[in-house]
C-alpha cells in the first residue's frame, strides 16, 4: 500500500517537473527583453557587434526546443548548466547558498514549533481567559503580512534598538543564528500563529472528547491524560498543518531573504528571474517543486501513521 | 551601420526588479531641509589611521565582470578603479594628469607619444613595460574580448611600442577625445602574459586579475562578495593604501543598505539615494557627504514616430515639469537644475573652461512653470497624438516620483502619460532592440559623462548614425561642429566649437533635462579620505580611505 | 499562494471551533461584519466621500504627517493618503474577490466532475491539479509578469490557478461521500439524468463547504495579492492599491516618514481580521457549530 502510494507520488512529482520545467523555460524565452544586454553592463552605448558575440557564446539565438534540449539533456546527465549573469555553474551558485536557506527555514520551523504548539496547547487546555488572548493575538498575527513584519522587526530591532543585524549571513554557526534571528521571525510569525490556532483548536476539541472525560472520571493522573490522551490524540491535525507551513516557509522565503539581504536560494531565484537567467530559474523552480512534493508527502505519511483510521493515498 | 561613436557612458539603471521595486524608494520628510548640506566637497577630511578592514556596497549590484575592456557601469568601475589603473588618471575636479604614462604629447596631429613610468610593477612583481600597454589596448579590437570601448579605437590605425617604456598610438584622422578615453577602463593596463593565459575567463571571479593599483583581488564569492587586499608594493608613495582589506557588497535594496549602514555592518557607500539619504542624515554612526556629479537624468523619446518627437511637445513638458518640486522632493535637493542634460563638471575646471562657461551662460534660461505658454506650444505640435507612454526601469523609485510629476503637469495641458515599468532585461534591451521600444513614446535616462568632454555624449544622440538616435535627428551642422570639436587640438577652439553646436541642438533635439544628481556618499564616523566627487568612479578611491580613530575602527 | 491553504487544509471543524471563544459575545461578530461593510461602502462610494483625487500631486505639500487638510497625510508625491486607501481599496478587494470566486467555481466544477465522472476522468483531473499543486507560484508569477508584463490581472490569473488545487482536494473529497449516499442511488433508480442530479442535488449540498471557503479564505487572499502588488508583480504605479502603498512607503520608515507604509499596513491588517472573523462567524452559522 505505501509503496504503491510512494509510487504514484514519484510519478506525479516527475509529470510536475517536467510540465513545470517547459512552462518555465518556454515563458522567460518567450518574455521579451534580451538577458545579453546585461552582460554588456549598462555603462556604455550601443554595439551591435558585441551583442553578438555574446548571442553566439550563449547559443542564444538557438530556437527554443535546440535550448530546452541541450537544457535536458545536460541535466539527465547531471549537469544544470551554466548561469548567463553570475558566470558560474548553477550546481555551484545552489549549493553556495542552499545552507543558508534550509537554516532560515530549520529556524523558522523550530520558532513554529516551539512557540506555536505550546502556546496552542497552554490555550487549550487553560481556556478561558488565555484562550481568549491567544486566539485574539494569533488572530491579529495571522493578518500580518510578511513584507510589513520584516520592515517593521528591521527597524524597531535592528536600528531603534541595535540588539540584532538586520543584514548578511553571519559566520559560523552562532554568527549566523544570530543574523537569522529577525529573518527567521519575519518568515515565521504568521504561520506560527496558525499553528497555535489549529493546535488549541485540536486540544480543545480532544478536552471534550469522551475518552478524555472518561480516563478522568476514572481518576487517572491529570498530567497522563493530558500526555496520553489529549497530546497524542490532537498531534494528527497538529502535524498536518506544521507540515503545510514548513511548505508554506519554502516559498515566503525569497521575500524574506531580499529583504534581509541574505544570500539564500530564495533571493537568487527572484534576482535572476529579474535577468531572464533560464538556467538558474530552471534549476531552483525544480528545486522547489521536489521539496514541496516531498514535504507533503512526509506529512501525508506521518498523518496515516498517527491516525490509522486514515488510510495512506486515500481522498484528500 | 558604422559603430556607434561612444567616449562617454550612458548608463541605464537596472537595479535589480522585483523586490528592489519595493525598496529603493524616496520621500521626503518634513525636516528634510537638514538633510542638505549647502555646499558640495571634493574630498572627505584627511585620513589619518590603518583599517584592516572595510566593508563597501555596490548599491547598482554585482558586477557581470572585472575586466577593465567590459567595464562601463557604476560597479565594475568603482571596483576595477582600485585594481587597474588608467595609463591617464582623472582627478577628483575632473581633469586629469599623469597615470601610468608619465607624460604624453603629439608627435603629428596623427600621432600620439605615451612616455610610461619605468617604476611600475604588477601584483605578481613583473615589471610593467610597453608590451603589456599595447596588449591591454589592442586586444579591444577582438570581437572575442567583447570590449565595451571598441568605438575608443575608431581613428586608430596602429599602436605599437617605440621602445620598453613607450607606446606610439597612430590615428587615420586626429582624435583627441583618445586621449581623454585613456582614463577609463579603456585606458587600464593588465599584464600581456596573464591576459594571454587567462584568455576569456580574465577579469573573472575564477580567471582573476593581473594590474598595477593600489589593492589587488583577493577573492570573488559569485552573488556573495569582492575581496581586495592592499598592494603593500605599490608605486605611488604618495598614494599607499590604508585599508588592509577593502570586502564589497551587492545590497540594490534601499532599505536594507539603510539597515546595514545604521548598524555599522557596511562602512560606507556612494550612489546613496534620497530615501537612504534622509534615514542616514541624522545619525550618529557616520556622516553624509554631497559631492560634484557627472550624472545627468533626462527623458528622450524613443522612435521617431513618438509625439514626443516634436519639440513643441518636448518644450511644453518641460514648461508644466516643476522642476525645482522635482529637485526638492526626488533628490531632496542633492541635485543641480540645468539648462542642457549635460552636467558642468565635465568641463567646469578643464583647460577650456571658460570658453565653454560662456557657451552655457548664452543658452536660454531653463524655464519655470507657465501652463498657459505650454498650452500654446501643443497647440502648435503637428503630431496629433496626445497620449506617451513613457519607460523606466522596475522599482526605481526616483524616476517613478519624477515621472509622477510628470504626468501630473501633462494633465494640466491635455497629455496623458502613461507610466511603463519595465524589467531590467527590458530596459537594457531598449538601448539595442527596436522591437523592445515597439509601444514606448519615450523613456527616462539616468546617465553619466564618464569623461572630461561633453561633445562625445551629445554624438551618440545626435550622430546619423549612432544606435542611440533613436528620433533620427539629422542636423549636418551639429554633425559637422562636434566632428570639429573632436578633433581640434586647441582646447578653446575645441570648446567653442562644441558651443556653436550646443546653441543649435538644445533648440531642436527632442530631450527633456530633468536634473543633474549630486553625488551622495555615506562614510561611518570609523573611516574618512575618500573623493566625495562623482570622479571616483574613476579613481583609485579606496587608497585614499583611511581611519579617523573614531568608532570601533 | 500559501495563504489558501491556512484556509482550506485543516478543514471545517478547527475553522469553526478557532474563534468560538470570541465569538461567545456576538459583539466581535458584528463589530468585525461592520467594519467589513464599511469598507466595502468605502470602496464603493470612494469617489464621492474621499476628499481629494487620489492621483492629484502636490509638490509642496510631500510626506506630511496628519493634518486638518491631510487627515492621514501624503505620500511621496504630496498625494493625500486618506483618499489613496479609500480609492486603493477597490482593487484591493475586487481582485481578491475575483481569485476567490473564480478559484471556487473552476475547482468546484473540477472536483464534482471528477468525483462524479470517476476512472479516467477522476485521474486525469487529480494529476493536472497535482501538477498545479506542486508549481511554486511564485515563479509561475515570475514567469507570467516576465511574459504578459507585471499587471494586476495577471498576479489575479496566477493565484486563482494556484488556488484550484486547494480548493478541488477539499471539494472532491466532500463530493466523493455525496456521491456514495443513498438518495443519490434513489435518484438514478427514479431516472433523473446525471447532471441534473449533479446540478440540482450534489452541488446544491456541497455549496455551504464551498461558501465557507470562499469566505474565509478571501482575508487571506487579500494578503497575497497584497504580497505580489508589494513584490512589484501586481498593482502599478499610479494605482493606488493597499499592497503597492505598504511598498511605495517602505523607504519612509526608516527615514522618518512612515504614514502611507502604517496606515496602508493596517488597513489590510484591520480588514483582514475582520474577514477571519466574519468567515468564522459565518462557517459556525452554516454548519451548525463545532461538532
Amino acid at each position: 500500500m505505501i509503496w504503491r502510494f510512494l509510487a504514484r507520488r514519484t510519478v506525479a512529482l516527475l509529470a510536475t517537473l517536467l510540465v513545470a520545467s517547459v512552462v518555465i523555460y518556454g515563458g522567460l524565452f518567450l518574455a521579451p527583453g534580451d538577458p545579453a544586454t546585461l552582460l554588456v553592463g549598462g555603462g556604455k552605448p550601443p554595439n551591435p557587434q558585441l551583442l553578438a558575440e555574446i548571442h553566439r557564446q550563449y547559443h542564444l539565438d538557438d530556437p527554443f526546443y535546440a535550448q530546452y534540449w541541450r537544457w535536458l539533456t545536460g541535466m539527465l546527465h547531471g549537469d544544470a548548466g551554466q548561469s548567463l549573469s553570475y558566470h558560474d555553474q548553477v550546481s555551484h551558485l545552489i549549493t553556495a547558498r542552499i545552507g543558508t536557506t534550509a537554516l532560515l527555514i530549520g529556524y523558522a520551523t523550530v520558532l513554529i514549533v516551539l512557540f506555536g504548539v505550546s502556546a496552542g496547547v497552554v490555550a487549550g487546555l487553560r481556556g478561558g481567559r488565555t484562550a481568549t488572548a491567544v486566539t485574539a493575538a494569533t488572530t491579529t498575527l495571522m493578518a500580518v503580512p510578511t513584507f510589513v513584519s520584516a520592515v517593521l522587526l528591521i527597524w524597531l530591532f535592528a536600528v531603534r534598538l541595535n540588539w540584532l543585524p538586520a543584514y548578511g549571513n553571519g559566520t559560523g554557526l552562532a554568527d549566523q543564528l544570530t543574523h537569522l534571528t529577525l529573518p527567521a521571525i519575519a518568515l515565521a510569525v504568521s504561520w506560527l500563529a496558525y499553528v497555535a490556532q489549529v493546535t488549541r483548536s485540536a486540544v480543545d476539541g480532544e478536552q471534550r472528547a469522551e475518552h478524555v472525560q472518561t480516563a478522568r472520571s476514572r481518576g487517572i493522573p491529570e498530567r497522563l491524560v493530558v500526555r496520553k490522551h489529549i497530546l497524542r490524540n490532537a498531534s494528527g491535525p497538529i502535524l498536518s498543518v506544521a507540515g503545510v507551513a514548513v511548505a508554506g516557509l519554502i516559498a515566503g522565503c525569497s521575500v524574506v531573504e531580499q529583504t534581509f539581504g541574505l544570500n539564500g536560494v530564495g533571493a537568487l531565484l527572484i534576482q535572476s528571474a529579474a535577468k531572464q537567467d533560464l538556467a538558474v530559474v530552471q534549476a531552483l523552480a525544480l528545486l522547489t517543486v521536489v521539496a514541496f512534493a516531498v514535504v507533503n508527502t512526509l506529512v501525508d505519511l506521518a498523518t496515516a501513521a498517527l491516525d490509522h483510521r486514515v488510510p495512506v493515498g486515500g481522498a484528500a | 551601420m558604422p559603430a556607434p561613436r561612444r567616449s562617454a557612458a550612458l548608463v541605464l539603471a537596472t537595479a535589480v526588479a522585483l523586490t528592489a521595486a519595493a525598496c529603493t524608494s524616496s520621500s521626503t520628510s518634513s525636516g528634510s531641509a537638514a538633510t542638505n548640506p549647502a555646499a558640495l566637497t571634493a574630498f572627505t577630511p584627511t585620513a589619518r589611521g590603518q583599517l584592516a578592514q572595510v566593508t563597501w556596497n555596490l548599491p547598482t549590484g554585482e558586477p557581470l565582470s572585472l575586466d577593465p575592456a567590459k567595464a562601463g557601469d557604476y560597479s565594475p568601475s568603482t571596483v576595477l578603479s582600485n585594481l587597474c589603473e588608467p595609463l591617464l588618471r582623472l582627478k577628483a575636479d575632473y581633469t586629469y594628469g599623469p597615470g601610468l604614462a608619465a607624460s604624453w604629447k603629439w608627435t603629428t596631429p596623427t600621432t600620439l607619444v605615451l612616455d610610461l613610468r619605468d617604476d611600475v610593477r604588477f601584483w605578481d612583481g613583473t615589471a610593467m613595460t610597453s608590451a603589456d600597454v599595447v596588449a591591454s589596448l589592442t586586444r579591444q579590437l577582438d570581437p572575442a574580448t567583447r570590449s565595451v570601448n571598441v568605438d575608443a579605437l575608431r581613428y586608430v590605425s596602429a599602436i605599437t611600442a617605440g621602445g620598453p617604456h613607450q607606446v606610439t598610438v597612430a590615428f587615420k584622422k586626429p582624435d583627441q577625445l583618445f586621449v581623454k578615453t585613456l582614463t577609463n577602463g579603456f585606458g587600464q593596463v593588465s599584464e600581456a602574459a596573464y591576459l594571454k593565459a587567462a584568455g576569456a575567463g580574465y577579469g573573472t571571479a575564477k580567471g582573476g586579475l593581473m594590474c598595477t593599483g593600489p589593492f589587488k583581488l583577493a577573492s570573488w564569492q559569485a552573488g556573495e562578495s569582492i575581496t581586495l587586499t592592499r598592494n603593500t608594493a605599490y608605486w605611488d608613495r604618495t598614494l599607499q593604501p590604508k585599508v588592509e582589506n577593502l570586502t564589497f557588497r551587492f545590497i540594490t535594496d534601499g532599505s536594507t543598505l539603510t539597515s546595514a549602514l545604521l548598524s555599522g555592518q557596511i562602512d560606507g557607500s556612494y550612489e546613496i539615494n534620497t530615501a537612504t539619504a534622509r534615514a542616514l542624515a541624522h545619525s550618529s554612526v557616520g556622516h553624509l557627504y554631497q559631492g560634484d556629479s557627472a550624472q545627468t537624468v533626462f527623458l528622450t523619446p524613443t522612435a521617431p514616430t513618438s509625439p514626443l518627437a516634436d519639440v513643441h511637445l518636448v518644450q511644453a513638458l518641460q514648461l508644466v515639469l516643476d522642476r525645482d518640486a522635482v529637485i526638492r522632493n526626488v533628490y531632496d535637493g542633492a541635485a543641480q537644475e540645468l539648462k542642457t542634460f549635460i552636467p558642468s563638471l565635465v568641463w567646469q575646471h578643464g583647460p577650456a573652461a571658460s570658453t565653454y562657461a560662456q557657451g552655457y551662460a548664452a543658452l536660454p534660461a531653463a524655464p519655470g512653470v507657465d501652463v498657459t505658454k505650454a498650452k500654446a506650444l501643443v497647440a502648435q505640435a503637428t503630431t496629433k497624438s496626445r497620449s506617451i507612454t513613457v519607460a523606466m526601469a522596475a522599482g526605481d523609485q526616483q524616476s517613478l516620483q519624477t515621472l509622477t510629476f510628470l504626468q501630473a503637469g501633462a494633465r494640466q495641458i491635455g497629455l496623458d502619460v502613461t507610466i511603463k515599468q519595465l524589467q531590467p532585461t527590458q530596459m537594457s534591451g531598449l538601448f539595442y532592440d527596436p522591437s523592445l521600444r515597439q509601444g514606448l513614446d519615450a523613456t527616462i535616462v539616468q546617465g553619466y559623462v564618464e569623461m572630461p568632454d561633453p561633445g562625445s555624449y551629445v554624438e551618440q544622440m545626435t550622430d546619423p548614425g549612432s544606435l542611440f538616435n533613436w528620433v533620427q535627428y539629422r542636423n549636418a551642422s551639429v554633425s559637422a561642429l562636434l566632428a570639429r570639436a573632436r578633433s581640434d587640438a586647441d582646447p578653446a577652439r575645441s570648446a567653442a566649437e562644441y558651443n556653436q553646436a550646443q546653441a543649435l541642438f538644445t533648440k531642436d533635439l527632442p530631450i527633456l533635462p530633468i536634473a543633474a544628481p549630486d553625488e551622495r556618499l555615506f562614510l561611518n564616523d570609523r573611516l574618512s579620505g575618500a573623493p566625495a566627487s562623482f570622479a571616483y568612479i574613476n579613481m583609485p578611491w579606496a587608497a585614499y580611505l583611511g581611519g579617523t580613530g573614531k568608532g570601533n575602527g | 499562494m500559501t495563504s489558501y491553504q491556512l484556509a482550506s487544509v485543516v478543514g471545517r471543524r478547527a475553522r469553526a471551533a478557532r474563534l468560538r471563544r470570541l465569538l461567545r459575545g456576538k459583539l466581535v461578530l458584528v463589530a468585525a461584519g461592520a467594519v467589513v461593510a464599511l469598507v466595502v461602502l468605502a470602496a464603493v462610494f470612494a469617489p464621492l466621500i474621499a476628499p481629494y483625487d487620489p492621483n492629484a500631486v502636490d509638490p509642496m505639500a510631500v510626506s506630511q504627517g496628519s493634518s486638518a487638510a491631510h487627515w492621514l497625510g501624503t505620500d511621496d508625491t504630496g498625494r493625500d493618503i486618506a483618499s489613496r486607501l479609500l480609492h486603493g481599496a477597490r482593487p484591493s478587494l475586487l481582485a481578491p474577490l475575483v481569485v476567490t470566486v473564480g478559484a471556487g467555481l473552476v475547482g468546484t466544477a473540477l472536483a464534482v466532475a471528477a468525483a462524479w465522472l470517476g476512472g479516467w476522468w477522476d485521474r486525469a483531473i487529480t494529476a493536472v491539479l497535482d501538477v498545479v499543486f506542486g508549481f511554486p507560484g511564485l515563479v509561475l508569477a515570475v514567469v507570467g509578469a516576465a511574459v504578459f508584463g507585471a499587471g494586476l490581472k495577471i498576479a489575479v490569473l496566477t493565484l486563482t490557478i494556484a488556488y484550484l488545487p486547494y480548493v478541488a482536494r477539499v471539494v472532491r473529497g466532500s463530493a466523493l461521500k455525496e456521491r456514495n449516499l443513498p438518495y443519490v442511488a434513489a435518484l438514478r433508480m427514479l431516472g433523473l439524468g446525471g447532471g441534473r442530479i449533479v446540478l440540482r442535488h450534489v452541488v446544491p449540498n456541497l455549496l455551504p463547504l464551498v461558501l465557507v471557503q470562499t469566505a474565509t479564505a478571501f482575508g487571506y487572499t487579500l494578503l497575497d495579492v497584497a504580497a505580489f502588488s508589494f513584490i512589484g508583480l501586481g498593482a502599478q504605479p499610479p494605482t493606488a492599491e493597499w499592497g503597492l502603498m505598504v511598498a511605495q512607503g517602505a523607504p519612509g520608515i526608516l527615514a522618518g516618514a512612515p504614514q502611507e507604509s502604517l496606515y496602508a499596513g493596517l488597513a489590510i491588517v484591520v480588514f483582514v481580521v475582520a474577514c477571519s472573523l466574519l468567515g468564522a462567524g459565518l462557517s459556525q452559522r452554516l454548519t451548525g457549530g463545532e461538532r
